[in-house]
């Protein structure tokens, strides 16, 4: 039996308590049957009980709408692993030619192609071109529509050059640690990539940042391509490989918890799967990696209160369960006694990757639910460690009319620690 | 695991196309496709009938324009609320149109000074919980499934909980009631004050009437005052028997605390491995005691109990230390009920209640049944108020297993009876249990029964095939 048979098969442990509905934040929008995983598994099981639903518009709408935000499989008593299931199914079901156009768009973006090459840099001059009237301090706020999405209000500003092709340095630090920056960081989000960087320079460490790192695929797991999720890791596993790193860092949650899951794709491998579990055991998270480190005790010795912020820190799904799980980050900030955080993590900011893009209205939706404490909060910024989540802020944001800036946790540190100096010498 | 698909006798004609247009200008959205349809043929008991169509009634006159052209047309109307119930309420048994009331979900008014909330049937229970408790209210019932049922589908099904013991059930908190029936017609039943008494009193026989009488589409609901502060136990006993004996005695003692829940130990192994306090190997019983009040009343009522559970060989005994610990506990007993599938991949789940103080009587009638058939049986449930939820697990292809099964619920509902007690708690009849209903019921209140739904849906297209035994299909 194939793996996607097994994920497929999952759907009839469901008993269809209901449970889920209590946490799925796209049947809490919809209040529909077909938008939570009981739903979702009642369809699956009639399909694999040949009730040729799968080319049925409506099965394949019910299908896609889920964000994989993992919510359902981590609450589900019967232990459904609801994810793998519905991902299964999107692997099985015939893409759409809209489907199709978004793979291979995001195809250009992960691949090293010349053609790759093209499409990142021309739509960089291209928005360079356009962006001429936009204040710099909202940079990457462009109202420019994107060809299929009309109603974005964001595109992202796609770096000329990525991080990875700007940074190298051999690694001569006590430690060999190897940063995968994911595309996050390397094409949109560079400070990101640089802060660790420079925070870990602070810490006597240099990191790998190999450049020919390829996307973690997840993109392309969520979309059903499963067979492009495993080339991409097992190609990531051998330039991995190649530096022998004693840590494996990770700005994105998401990257983080696909590299976690390259276990699970390649466990039929006989080559692979063994390698795929030795280099999960060596990623790290690089916000936790800091915070255990020595950082804080050699760069912020004692209590600072010359910071002063609102902040709301939003826990990425993917770090809210399974193998990347984590605590919240509430020691990133106990150093600044004036640093007032609100902490989210009990609800998906509703990007899901595909999902954004396929279901715009509802993603925003879903965004939407927290608008309301942005406003009473005075909220001066939002930090969170995940690409998908740092969009849809960006976009839910920009929807809403509402100017906060959104960085990483480790963006944050950097700076505060820098303006720390500044006003103490 | 093999399932069965009961498939309806496709009444292909119930719903036709002009029917449907009717329905698409009355809510403006029907679901008619396969795959739609699919997704309204469960609820938790996970039996399928597949319904014709759905709609999401958004206001009270299109819940009465639906009922009306139903009525009109003869069609079986099917109220649903999360589809959480257990014995099949929200089934479309008959196929039909299945009416999901989830898009009515306001909370429309909290009266501060008189402690009544309006509210509409689609309102999680959960979600009203918290609003209440932010006011310093209480609204007590609280059915296992609170964080994903609606208080419509509550009242419908007259839900309990784990406090009835000292705060009653979903029945003890509706005042009144909006309700459409199936003519069409809006009644509105009960009072918004705390006696009432003109009339005859059909906000208590429409709550529990499983959606077979009318449509709820208001709700005027009692809440109390929340106390001051709660104490969760946790109790480990070596037998079933010495568990359900200090039971009888701590209600004996005069001391009512909010909770009593009882797991035996295939309930307990059951529940998550990092329980607050850890689950010692040699547990056969488990008490979860929840006491409410001022905390000194607390501290008193407390040691009183612990002392009692010395007094019956208690293994350990567990104070909960702060909220997060007594939130994981309960958490973690409602969780058992869908835990229990690691056992086998069928369920048969009965509510029945008994007397509290023969409890023990109960637990030896259950042992002996189990040793006699070999089934896996867990009980757990409301020891303070006698409602025990009795499973046996099994797997439902295996026919002698099913034989076995058949003939152990029979003795079970034989034995409660004798007991004075009675088939179900909480959960209601539904589909699940009407064949029994005829043991607990005598012919002539039953046929008053009968009569009483007639006067309502004298068509019979509300709700069809529940409750009652042998209706004529």
């Amino acid at each position: 039996m194939t793996l996607n048979h097994q994920n497929l098969n999952n759907a009839g442990k469901c008993i269809r308590c209901g449970l889920c509905m209590s946490v799925c934040p796209v049947y809490q929008e919809s209040l529909e049957e077909r938008d939570v995983a009981r739903g979702k598994m009642a369809l699956i099981e009639g399909e694999q009980n040949s009730f040729k639903l799968k080319d049925t518009l409506q099965f394949k709408e019910a299908i896609s709408r889920c964000l994989l935000c993992g919510a359902c499989a981590h609450i589900c008593p019967n232990k459904v692993q609801t994810n793998d299931c519905i991902q299964s199914m999107r692997q099985r079901m015939t893409a759409t030619i809209k489907e199709k156009i978004l793979i291979s768009s995001l195809s250009t973006l992960s691949s090293q192609t010349l053609s790759g090459q093209i499409f990142r840099k021309s739509s960089s001059v291209f928005q360079k071109c356009v962006g001429k009237e936009i204040s710099e301090q909202s940079g990457l706020h462009l109202r420019f529509p994107l060809t299929s999405i009309s109603h974005r209000k964001w595109i992202p500003r796609i770096s000329s050059s990525p991080f990875t092709s700007q940074y190298t340095l051999a690694s001569n630090s006590p430690k060999k640690i190897l940063y995968f920056t994911g595309c996050g960081a390397n094409y949109l989000f560079n400070p990101t990539a640089a802060a660790l960087i420079d925070i870990l320079q602070n810490i006597n460490q240099v990191p790998i940042v190999p450049d020919k790192q390829m996307c973690c695929g997840l993109p392309f797991y969520a979309a059903g391509d499963h067979q492009k999720a495993i080339s991409l890791a097992k190609k990531n596993i051998d330039i991995i490989e190649n530096f022998s790193p004693a840590i494996l860092l990770t700005t994105c949650g998401s990257c983080g918890a696909q590299i976690h899951q390259w276990k699970q794709l390649l466990k039929n491998d006989s080559n692979y799967g063994q390698r795929a579990l030795r280099i999960a055991a060596l990623h790290k998270d690089a916000t936790d990696f800091i915070l255990e480190s020595d950082y804080f005790k050699k760069m912020i010795p004692s209590q600072s209160d010359t910071i002063v912020e609102n902040i709301w820190y939003h826990h990425p799904c993917h770090m809210r369960w399974g193998d990347a799980q984590l605590e919240l980050p509430k020691k990133l900030f106990k150093p600044f006694n004036q640093v007032n955080v609100t902490y989210s993590n009990d609800q998906c900011c509703g990007y899901g990757g595909k999902f954004q893009i396929s279901h715009f209205d509802l993603s925003m939706k879903i965004f939407h639910r927290r608008v309301d404490s942005f406003k009473q909060g005075n909220i001066d910024r939002i930090l969170t460690s995940c690409t998908g989540c740092h969009l849809q802020f960006l976009e839910g944001l920009l929807q809403n009319d509402m100017s906060v800036s959104v960085m990483h946790p480790l963006d944050w540190l950097n700076r505060v620690v820098k303006k720390r100096k500044n006003i103490t010498n | 695991m093999i399932k069965k698909y009961l498939e309806k006798n496709n009444q292909a004609n119930s719903l036709n196309k002009a029917i449907l247009r009717q329905l698409k200008a009355i809510t403006g959205k029907v679901l008619t496709a396969e795959s739609d349809r699919r997704c309204y043929a469960y609820d938790a008991t996970n039996m399928e009938y597949v319904p014709d169509a759905i709609v999401f009634p958004e206001h009270e006159d299109q819940v009465s324009q639906i009922l009306k052209l139903a009525n009109d047309h003869e069609f079986p109307i099917v109220p649903r609320g999360a589809g959480s119930g257990l014995t099949g309420g929200a089934l479309a048994v008959k196929g039909g149109l299945v009416v999901v009331m989830t898009r009515m979900n306001q909370i429309l008014n909290i009266d501060m000074d008189n402690l009544v909330a309006d509210v509409q049937p689609g309102v999680v229970t959960g979600i009203f919980h918290k609003r209440v408790q932010r006011l310093g209210l209480f609204y007590p019932p609280d059915p296992s499934s609170s964080a994903y049922s609606t208080l419509g589908g509550n009242v419908a099904e007259c839900a309990g909980g784990p406090s009835a013991v000292k705060y009653g059930v979903t029945r003890d908190y509706v005042l009144g009631l909006h309700v459409v029936i199936p003519d069409g017609t809006l009644i509105q039943t009960g009072v918004r004050t705390a006696k009432g008494v003109v009339g005859y009193d059909l906000t208590r026989l429409i709550t529990g009437s499983e959606g077979t009488l009318g449509i709820i589409t208001q709700m005027t609901l009692k809440l109390l005052p929340k106390p001051a502060s709660t104490q969760v136990l946790t109790v480990f006993y070596p037998s079933m028997h010495k568990a359900a004996e200090n039971v009888s005695e701590i209600i004996r003692k005069g001391l009512i605390p909010k909770t009593i829940e009882y797991l035996d130990h295939a309930a307990i192994a059951c529940m998550p491995s990092d329980l607050p306090g850890g689950i010692p190997p040699e547990a056969r019983a488990m008490l979860i005691i929840e006491i409410d009040g001022i905390p000194e009343q607390i501290e008193s009522e407390c040691s009183k109990i612990i002392s009692l559970a010395n007094q019956y060989q208690a293994i350990s005994i567990r104070k909960a230390d702060n909220t997060s610990e007594s939130n994981a506990i309960w958490q973690a007993r409602k969780a058992i009920s869908p835990a229990l599938y690691k056992y086998a991949p069928d369920k048969i789940n009965e509510d029945i209640v008994v007397p509290r103080s023969l409890i023990p009587d109960f637990v030896d009638k259950v042992d002996e049944l189990r040793h006699a058939t070999g089934l896996t049986m867990i009980t757990f449930g409301h020891a303070g108020d006698g409602n025990i939820h009795f499973t046996v697990m099994l797997d439902k292809s295996d026919a002698v297993a099913q034989k076995k099964a058949d003939i152990v619920i029979e003795s079970i509902f034989d034995y409660t009876l004798s007991l004075g007690g009675t088939l179900s708690g909480e959960h209601g009849i539904g589909i699940s249990k009407s064949a029994y209903l005829e043991k607990e019921i005598d012919p002539q209140t039953l046929a008053l029964m009968r009569q009483i739904k007639k006067a309502f849906d004298p068509k019979g297209v509300l709700n069809p095939g529940k409750i009652f035994p042998g209706e004529p299909s």
